[in-house]
């Protein structure tokens, strides 16, 4: 979609109701040149190593996913509206890592994060605001500048 | 995190939200939610929603919103190969559950991956806990409502999972309606949302109504 006219009308009456939350200032960071950038992903699918602590709903935190992890992750977020036949057949619809490495390789960006992550879906956006900037104090130490936010 | 000093780009799958919170960089992507890179199985088409992502970065400010606005391209036919499948809507499902278990370890073999497993449980477990849950299982009645979700979720993995290496069936549209209309088990997991909706505690209830069957399965 998402076009409204492709939901259902559950969704889409949701959807048309809801209330974004305030959030104040344009923050904006002066993006590194493409060689020096250091990419990191960050889903909002409920994504997680396969033995790591499940999401509740509503849950708040982040799961960490290492580069060489990445292929045996579930999902936990769960939606009637969300179409997960992709994301079953092909990762890449969701958390495209392995398309991310072959940019890497080409050149195009200077190079990928050895940890990316997920948090959870339908959590209220600022009730992670507290996460997410741990979440970029970490990432920042590890030399990432630079951040793909996939939600689902 | 851009406050934090790091560049962000963000994928929208709901345009009126981004234009409402106004993120310093967005892509609107016209695709089904659940699949923010579009296409399963088709990494050139991936990849160029990648790429117009990291193309924001060269925008000299913002908040910066535009659109991709190619549809995904179809993943292919599957209505007539998905009566291959031995399935019976009618029938136990735990049978229904281990005819497929040959088609599963064949899909788990292929990709190299399986997306079963946010319950903790393997497919006849999971099947068991819904069936039991329905039955008004003691044990299984104290269930918390994520274990039956993730456990539902489970289920439609290794049905769509095994549908896929058995038929070679891509079409999303055609294997949701076979799981829903077809199987024993898009039938008990709509016995569990009409067991949801039933019940005394709101929290259940709407568990019920947003966590089991799509709206237009439901009918």
């Amino acid at each position: 979609m998402v076009r409204m006219t492709d939901l259902n009308p559950e969704m889409a009456e949701f959807l048309r109701e809801f209330t974004s939350p305030d959030v104040p200032g344009s923050p904006w960071t002066e993006p590194a040149p493409p060689s020096m950038r250091r990419v990191s992903l960050v889903s909002s699918a409920g994504l997680r190593l396969r033995g790591d602590q499940a999401f509740s709903e509503g849950s708040a935190d982040y799961r960490s996913i290492p580069v060489e992890g990445a292929a045996d992750v579930v999902q936990d977020h769960v939606s009637v509206s969300h179409d997960r036949t992709g994301f079953q057949e092909d990762i890449n619809v969701v958390f495209p890592l392995p398309r991310l490495l072959e940019i890497a390789d080409e050149g195009a960006i200077g190079s990928v994060a050895k940890t990316h992550y997920s948090f959870m879906g339908a959590t209220d956006p600022l009730a992670m605001e507290s996460a997410a900037r741990r979440l970029a104090g970490r990432m920042k130490a590890e030399g990432v500048n630079t951040v793909i936010l996939a939600p689902v | 995190m851009e406050d934090e000093g790091l560049a962000t780009a963000l994928i929208a799958l709901v345009r009126r939200q981004a234009e409402e919170v106004r993120p310093p960089r967005a892509l609107w992507v016209p695709f089904p939610l659940g699949r923010p890179f579009g296409a399963a199985g088709n990494a050139p088409f991936q990849r160029r929603v990648l790429t117009a992502l990291l193309d924001l970065f060269a925008r000299p400010a913002g908040p910066v919103l535009e659109d991709f606005t190619d549809e995904a391209p179809p993943e292919g036919e599957s209505r007539e190969v998905l009566d291959r499948l031995v399935v019976n809507r009618d029938g136990p499902l735990i049978e229904e559950v281990d005819g497929l278990r040959a088609w599963y370890e064949a899909s788990v073999a292929r990709r190299g991956r399986t997306t079963l497993g946010g319950s903790g449980m393997d497919a006849p477990g999971a099947a068991r806990l819904l069936t039991a849950w329905l039955a008004g299982d003691a044990m299984a009645e104290g269930a918390e409502i994520d274990l039956l979700r993730l456990a539902s979720e489970d289920l439609k993995a290794y049905y769509m999972e095994s549908a896929v290496a058995r038929t070679g069936a891509t079409d999303t549209g055609a294997v949701t309606a076979w799981f829903w209309t077809r199987t024993a088990a898009g039938r008990i997991i709509q016995d569990v949302r009409s067991k949801c909706l039933s019940s005394n505690d709101a929290a259940i209830r709407d568990a019920g109504s947003y966590m089991f069957v799509p709206e237009n399965v439901n009918g």
